[in-house]
């Protein structure tokens, strides 16, 4: 299975994870390229039905990001989301996909050393379980 | 009780009180009685009053006719009055509007009531009591293995949206189930649809379900559907400290936040 590449869908929010993305880029830093980049406005705008979306088209795994707590553009989105998220993920492990493939993080737009690491630990931890099955017959 | 039920909705009627009453009647099925509006004070003799009366009937409080129809009476078992409750906080209804006659069954009723019955007899627990324990026993298997039972349960779902149209939660004029551009959410009966539509169901009730658990009880194949409704309930209960349907000057815990709030699985 160490041929697998997993497929993971990236929802990074405009002003701090993907500013952050963008600055390992021109720090030129690598990283696992598994991920696929869709910028939201922020974290507040994600829908949790866009993460079972990904899922159902295909994703293995999918890594949501936004601004550290109080960094937030437009104030409380990322406060909201938190709450969401925490429900949302238990209830996502509770229906049997494994935790691992669901990942939220804070990376600010100063932390394109962290949005690396953040992608190989996601892309890793994806990678050892395999792709997602569950929903594709 | 039930002369008494009958009399006071009487009154109620002729002196202009309440414009409209819902209540129950006997219908055509003797397990599940059938709810009924009563607009004249001649009518009150069609109402019951029993452990047959299930349904909820705080959905009827927003249907335009019923709010046309002047103050609307209404009788409320535990899980109605809470149903109602949350329909106040969410501004759906106002409390002007509704006359509220709690029947108490030996719960502790919450205190948004014009008036209280108490009948010894218990409504609206049907097996209730199992959800507990049975999500603690697929918490304890492997993902794979409730994956495979969720599997097995979302594919008989047949889409018929019986959960929504009873749930005294679900209101939206335009469910997203229904929206088509983009279409979230695949309208055949196929697993992919029927995953994220049971999934997104209970999502989109988490801090609002009142656990009356109408939805399983509606549902023709028997979704176990509490169960996805119940971790999250147990979820906001543990986390923060929150109930619906109890208090309604409370903000909904999704609509508020705690800076503080848990973040340890957040990377």
């Amino acid at each position: 299975m160490n041929s697998f590449e997993p497929k993971i869908v990236a929802f990074l929010c405009n002003w701090c994870s993907y500013a952050g993305a963008d600055l390992a880029g021109t720090s030129r830093l690598k990283y696992a390229p598994n991920i696929r980049i869709i910028k939201v406005p922020c974290t507040g705008r994600l829908d949790p039905v866009m993460l079972v979306k990904a899922f159902e088209v295909g994703a293995d795994g999918v890594l949501v990001s936004g601004c550290h707590p109080n960094d937030c553009h437009y104030r409380t989105g990322n406060f909201l989301a938190r709450r969401r998220w925490m429900i949302f993920k238990d209830m996502l492990e509770f229906v049997g996909i494994e935790p691992g493939r669901v990942h939220f993080s804070w990376v600010s737009a100063a932390e394109g050393g962290k949005f690396v690491e953040v992608v190989n630990k996601v892309t890793t931890e994806v990678k050892t379980l395999g792709p997602f099955k569950g929903l594709t017959s | 009780m039930l002369d008494k039920l009958r009399q006071r909705i009487k009154e109620l009627l002729e002196n202009k009180t309440i414009g409209v009453f819902i209540g129950y009647e006997q219908g055509d099925n003797p397990e599940l009685a059938r709810p009924v509006m009563i607009t004249s004070a001649e009518e009150v003799d069609k109402l019951i009053y029993d452990n047959t009366c299930l349904s909820m009937l705080s959905k009827y409080l927003l249907k335009p006719e019923v709010k046309a129809s002047g103050r609307c009476g209404v009788i409320a078992s535990y899980s109605n009055l809470r149903a109602i409750i949350g329909l106040l906080q969410e501004h759906q209804v106002t409390r002007d509007d509704v006359y509220i006659i709690a029947v108490s069954s030996g719960e502790k009723m919450p205190d948004y009531y014009d008036e209280i019955i108490d009948v010894g007899h218990s409504t609206h627990n049907v097996g209730r009591t199992t959800h507990d324990e049975m999500i603690t026993d697929l918490l304890k298997k492997p993902p794979a293995e409730r994956w495979a039972f969720w599997e097995n349960e979302f594919k008989k779902c047949i889409r018929c949206y019986a959960c929504r149209q009873i749930c005294p939660l679900c209101y939206c004029n335009r469910c997203i189930a229904d929206k088509n551009q983009p279409q979230w959410i695949l309208t055949s009966p196929h697993l992919k649809g029927n995953f994220a539509w049971n999934v997104i169901r209970a999502y989109h009730l988490s801090g609002r379900c009142i656990d009356c658990g109408e939805c399983e009880r509606a549902c023709p194949v028997n979704i176990p559907l509490m169960l996805l409704n119940k971790i999250i309930y147990n979820n906001i209960k543990t986390n923060f400290g929150y109930e619906a349907g109890f208090d309604p000057s409370v903000p909904p815990p999704l609509a508020t936040y705690n800076p503080e709030d848990k973040e340890n699985f957040i990377i």
